[in-house]
């Protein structure tokens, strides 16, 4: 599995002026907006941006050079390539979180503004990572071009949703509740919340992965 | 464990062609030429051998094992396949995909890539996409013969290489065979390279295997006939195989040459018949050409 996430790695590399641009033009863009309301929200919204690179990447490098064949021809099964897609660009993602928390505690001691918690930054991983587990299986399925679409209209609908879903529960909630949500999602209150979440998408994984291997099984590469 | 590889009716239904009860087996220690036309399904027997594809029935034994066995994942370290049209990382070096690839194989010999690569005159530096088609066929080799294979899998692959480089190739190849012991399955449209190296020969077409046999048999049974027109009927016809229509006559295959002369005697005292010993290119022409 090591050698699969050397591979992600490298393929990343590819994409390292991408990422390095993100990282560095989103939080400029809003500093300079002078908006501290978009960045308390940044280390959150970074996770998003940023995961995409690396998981769509990876899969449209595969079968843009059609990888899939030299994989196969080595020692491995088709089961163990779905397994090396999940893990590895999961592991990645995941590394995310801790270069997050820097980002964040910069932003909150340099920028002066509080930004989301780590709560949120978690929940957006999780979130990116329950995206893929959507994503994948379709991929497995039908093939990158018909999953793209699909992708497309998945990060459409998230992007557009969640203002409009935060909107309708500030309108929703009294005032008193969403401030006791936040209290919950900045205290350890919030920690059996976020082990709820992730056993949920971890379940999520589990069945997406099997899903994909039975797909991957009977495609034709 | 004599077969090293045995195809069992194998059978792959696409939507526009099928291969069809494809059988045939490789001995341990002996090279297989795999010839046909393009699209005759070559390139898809090997990607079922390999796993690459499904097929839909039949059986495929690698080493004595099935290719559909949980164990065929670990048999493949014993396997080296080279594929018709590169699939290696277009943006990773060759020492990347080496490497890469490397890590895979318990066998694998990062000294005997290296040395493969200079004879190869592969820069280890360079990217994939900096390659060119036959530079690649050369990577994907360096790395099937990195790594101790007892079987070779070879998809066409001294289709994009110059002569020297087909050259250089072939005496790997037989420098390979005579010093591993490995066996090698070698698909290629250049009868003159399967001449060459193959003991064995077996020929596609249309998705059905329609022969294979040793090649010193192959061509010592048959003989390449050319005869007058007007001395064509059903009777010889019998005899005769792939008839193909030439100037002031036809050609054809046989193997019998004496009953064809005996025929022709009889017939007429004056016809003559020339016979010769077929070359696998003439083989090819008249088993998988059209009769005519």
């Amino acid at each position: 599995m090591k050698n699969f996430i050397y591979k992600e790695l490298s393929l990343l590399k590819s994409q390292i002026k991408f990422i390095l641009f993100i990282a560095v033009f989103i939080p400029v863009f809003f500093i300079v907006s002078g908006n501290a309301v978009e960045l308390q929200y940044l280390p959150a919204i970074a996770v998003i941006v940023l995961s995409l690179p690396i998981s769509i990447n990876s899969i449209y490098i595969d079968e843009k050079n059609n990888s899939n064949r030299f994989l196969l021809s080595l020692p491995l099964a088709r089961d163990q390539l779905v397994k090396a897609k999940y893990i590895g660009t999961s592991a990645l993602i995941l590394l995310l979180i801790p270069l997050l928390f820097i980002a964040e505690t910069v932003i909150d001691v340099f920028a002066k503004v509080n930004t989301s918690s780590y709560f949120a930054i978690i929940l957006s991983v999780l979130m990116v990572i329950l995206l893929n587990c959507l994503f994948y299986p379709v991929n497995y399925k039908l093939g990158y071009m018909k999953a793209m679409h699909l992708y497309r209209i998945m990060y459409l609908v998230v992007f557009m949703g969640i203002p409009f879903l935060l909107a309708r529960i500030s309108r929703s909630f009294s005032a008193d509740t969403i401030s006791r949500l936040k209290k919950i999602s900045s205290t350890a209150a919030g920690i059996p919340l976020l082990l709820a979440a992730a056993c949920f998408v971890a379940l999520l994984f589990y069945l997406s992965l099997k899903l994909s291997i039975v797909f991957y099984r009977k495609r034709e590469i | 464990m004599k077969n090293i590889l045995k195809l069992e009716k194998v059978n792959k239904k696409f939507t526009d062609f099928q291969l069809k009860d494809v059988s045939f087996s490789l001995e341990r220690g002996f090279v297989m030429g795999f010839i046909g036309k393009n699209g005759a399904g070559k390139t898809t027997t090997l990607n079922c051998i390999i796993g690459i594809s499904n097929y839909d029935s039949g059986e495929i034994e690698i080493l004595g094992e099935s290719n559909r066995s949980h164990a065929f994942c670990k048999l493949k370290e014993k396997i080296g396949y080279v594929s018709e049209e590169s699939f290696f990382y277009e943006n990773f070096t060759v020492a990347w995909t080496g490497n890469f690839a490397g890590k895979f194989y318990s066998g694998w010999d990062p000294s005997l890539f290296s040395e493969y690569c200079r004879r190869f005159e592969l820069k280890q530096t360079r990217k994939i996409k900096e390659l060119s088609k036959g530079m690649k066929t050369k990577l994907g080799l360096a790395i099937a013969l990195s790594h101790k294979a007892e079987l070779l899998i070879l998809d066409e692959p001294s289709s994009g290489l110059d002569p020297e480089a087909r050259r250089d190739l072939l005496d790997i190849l037989m420098e390979v065979m005579e010093s591993n012991e490995c066996s090698i399955l070698f698909s290629s449209h250049i009868t003159a390279d399967i001449q060459k190296i193959a003991d064995y020969v077996c020929m596609i077409d249309n998705g059905r295997i329609i022969l294979c046999e040793e090649k010193d048999k192959l061509l010592e049974n048959y003989h390449f006939v050319q005869l007058d027109k007007k001395y064509r009927n059903k009777e010889l016809d019998k005899y005769l195989l792939g008839c193909r229509e030439i100037k002031n006559g036809y050609s054809a295959l046989t193997r019998d040459k004496t009953a064809i002369e005996k025929l022709l005697k009889k017939q007429n005292r004056s016809a003559r018949l020339f016979a010769e010993k077929p070359d696998l290119d003439n083989l090819f022409l008249h088993f998988i050409g059209e009769d005519k």
